[in-house]
């Protein structure tokens, strides 16, 4: 090991930056990535689909319907305030029995979206920056608050009962 | 080199490992969750070149666990730490069997590999496959990442008079 210490920094010192070898990695990695990339995204088949759900730790908390604008709430440790404006509904979603955390969902009915606004979950704000989920399908997810969005529309190919 | 000099260098790559991973964490991030650069993954990998395959470990953790800290995210020391062990160990191993593969093919792979097993962790937590969807994505990311950061070590290493480091003699890098 002492000795390969020494060689290690001298080998890339002395040698270029792109070696004959490096064809069969970067080879391999192009197929991981064609794959993956043919996998879920060209062939997943989705259908579009009204139905929005919630859910925090895997435990729904509400669910909302573009086509009938039904909204169900189910029990969470937690609480829902909820604000309604013209074409939009904000839900203000607080975690917690000290309700310290929160999550603004804003669903907007004009243009059949859901996205996140507003939340103080950490310095980078994943959910906020996320792309808003349309009947088309898609996922939003905060990560410190375990908290997903999903529209039902979307189906990924299953992982063949992996997970 | 000195012990005590070996491990005040180590010190000083933790804390520029660091500064790197909370100022990247400060951006603004991709569409997709968790998708960074990973310029600390540069002071790891020179770490491991310089001083030996031992010291990429400490700093890992370092980064992780005072990174998540600071940046106010405690949990995503569950999605960080298995992957990057899991990834640094796999480019060590590249390192010590395969001598004939540079280090930017090296970095791309640990890149990929960190992404991937980022975005599995996720979708265990969660209990769902529906994050999968990213993992493509992930991918070209990570590839392109790994490379840049494969790049900036070979152009530390080639073009900063690093002194002691660069001798050929054995007595150097050993611990006395």
């Amino acid at each position: 090991m002492k000795v390969l210490e020494n060689s290690v920094y001298n080998k890339i010192k002395n040698n270029k930056l792109f070696k004959k070898t490096d064809i069969l990695v970067y080879a391999v990695l192009f197929l991981l990535v064609a794959v993956l990339f043919t996998v879920f995204v060209i062939f997943p088949k989705t259908a579009k689909s009204n139905l929005i759900t919630a859910s925090l730790n895997n435990k729904e908390i509400f669910r909302y319907n573009f086509a009938d604008n039904t909204y169900t709430e189910y029990e969470f440790d937690g609480k829902i305030e909820i604000t309604e404006s013209e074409n939009a509904r904000f839900l203000k979603i607080f975690f917690g029995k000290d309700c310290k955390d929160f999550n603004t969902v804003c669903i907007d009915l004009k243009n059949k979206t859901v996205s996140v606004t507003e939340s103080n979950c950490s310095i980078r704000k994943d959910c906020v920056h996320s792309t808003p989920i349309t009947t088309n399908g898609g996922i939003i997810i905060c990560m410190p608050h375990a908290l997903k969005i999903t529209c039902n529309g979307y189906r990924p190919v299953s992982t063949g009962g992996v997970l | 080199m000195s012990r005590t000099k070996k491990i005040t260098a180590i010190a000083l790559l933790s804390a520029f490992s660091l500064i790197a991973f909370v100022i990247e964490s400060l951006l603004p991030p991709l569409f997709i969750p968790s998708a960074r650069l990973g310029v600390s993954n540069v002071f790891i990998l020179f770490a491991v070149v310089c001083f030996g395959w031992y010291f990429g470990y400490p700093i890992l953790i370092v980064k992780i666990v005072l990174g998540s800290i600071i940046t106010g995210n405690i949990s995503s020391v569950i999605y960080s730490l298995p992957a990057g062990v899991i990834s640094l160990s796999l480019e060590i191993l590249l390192f010590v069997f395969a001598k004939r593969i540079s280090i930017v093919a090296v970095s791309a792979l640990g890149g990929v590999i960190n992404l991937l097993i980022q975005n599995a962790t996720y979708c265990l937590v969660l209990g769902s496959t529906e994050l999968f969807i990213y993992s493509p994505y992930l991918a070209l990311l990570g590839v392109l990442a790994g490379a840049f950061v494969g790049i900036a070590v070979y152009l530390l290493i080639k073009y900063i008079p690093l002194g002691k480091l660069s001798q050929n003699k054995q007595t150097d890098l050993t611990e006395k």
